[in-house]
């Protein structure tokens, strides 16, 4: 079997135009939200955490919908997903250490 | 040797050899911005309340190149839509468009937001020569509203052999409006909009310095690790154009031999493309609205 071999069809144009919409939608939803992430860092709150929560709040949905969404992960094979666990879990060891030292330097435990 | 699997996925993973090299690849560079993330947190938290860095950042500039970025990633999924429907000149039309709005983004950064922070220059005042500067630092004022104190005076500085001639003994400071008028109350707040340098220069005694620097990594953690994730991310983006510029350039030859080929490479520019972005989508918000 030719595992490289020259493949001159286009693809389903219906597919590939579904796609690329999703894609525009999911461009111009992170421009909204990233406007409303302004506005809500420069809104008179009187909580420094309401706003922290408000603005990383808003991070966190924009980059579940470019990795869910524009990266493909929601429909992406198992073991792309599987391997991905293992890396967040390193990211959030080093978070947690980071907050461990946090505790530790100012004796909050 | 024919490389097996760069186009048609194997059996027993269901992927090609690009895809899993790349989400490989993506997974290392989580890890690596994920340690500086964590070091930015760690630093902030331990960070006294008077180095807030809300507002010493360009948001509107920050929001602009946002903007491009994110538009860049729509072109980039639109040159490899256009290859997948076999439209050669489209993609190098989308493609051309993804590159001008890489190179547009870095331009800002590199020859705009990052020289005017190098022009910026912040003198902190010692504890004790404080009450001398309360003019320009307005923590009377402050203390009575319950906000943080300053210790800092920026601005532009006049006379650059301050920095390095030991018989200059003051700085000469163009003041920033805050500190012009610190008791104004709009400037209780950070502000959305910056306002330009004033013309009111002051004389800083050297004596009276705790420390003074311009805007560079050795001003403060925030510039250091701010220049340190922001430099790394330009990188990425420097190593996202070379790739798409060589596939736009040269891409024909490719798309000759083996169409889908071409379509495979550019799938897989355009997943680490979105990681650039991805990570962008945190830079922003952690340094600029926090």
């Amino acid at each position: 079997m030719n595992h490289s071999q020259p493949n001159d069809r286009p693809a389903d144009p219906c597919e590939i135009a579904r796609n690329v919409k999703t894609q525009i939608q999911v461009g111009i939803a992170l421009v909204i939200s990233t406007l409303g992430a302004v506005a809500v860092s420069f809104a008179p709150f009187h909580s420094q955490k309401t706003r922290i929560f408000a603005v990383i709040g808003v991070a966190l949905l924009n980059a579940l919908m470019v990795s869910a969404i524009s990266m493909h992960l929601k429909s992406e094979k198992n073991i792309i997903r599987q391997f991905l666990v293992f890396t967040l879990a390193f990211v959030f060891g080093l978070f947690a250490l980071t907050a461990l030292a946090l505790l530790d330097s100012t004796g909050l435990h | 040797m024919e490389i097996p699997y760069i186009v048609t996925p194997r059996q027993d993973t269901g992927l090609w050899n690009a895809k899993i090299a790349i989400w490989l690849f993506i997974a290392s560079e989580v890890m690596l911005f994920g340690g500086l993330f964590s070091a930015y947190i760690f630093l902030r938290l331990g960070a006294d309340a008077s180095h807030c860095p809300h507002g010493l950042l360009n948001v509107p500039v920050g929001t602009l190149n946002t903007a491009i970025l994110v538009t860049s990633s729509i072109t980039a999924v639109l040159a490899w839509g256009a290859l997948k429907m076999r439209q050669f000149s489209k993609y190098k039309f989308y493609m051309g468009l993804t590159i001008l709005c890489g190179v547009t983004f870095l331009t800002i950064k590199l020859a705009y937001e990052y020289p005017q922070k190098f022009q910026h220059f912040g003198v902190f005042i010692k504890q004790e020569a404080l009450l001398k500067y309360e003019p320009y630092l307005g923590n009377a004022y402050l203390s009575t509203k319950g906000l943080t104190p300053r210790i800092e005076i920026t601005g532009h500085l006049h006379n650059k052999a301050a920095l390095t001639d030991p018989n200059e003994k003051e700085y000469e400071i163009a003041l920033d409006a805050l500190n012009a008028d610190p008791t104004n109350p709009e400037f209780d707040r950070p502000r959305l909009i910056q306002k330009p340098v004033t013309e009111k220069v002051i004389k800083i005694d050297k004596e009276d310095v705790e420390y003074a620097s311009v805007f560079a990594p050795r001003h403060s953690s925030f510039f250091a690790i701010y220049f340190t994730i922001t430099g790394l991310h330009a990188l990425h983006v420097i190593g996202g154009l070379v790739v798409f510029i060589y596939f736009w350039l040269f891409g024909s030859i490719l798309y000759k031999q083996n169409p889908e080929h071409l379509a495979n490479r550019i799938e897989v520019s355009c997943l680490y493309w979105h990681f650039v972005d991805l990570v962008w989508i945190f830079v922003f918000p952690v340094f600029y609205l926090l």
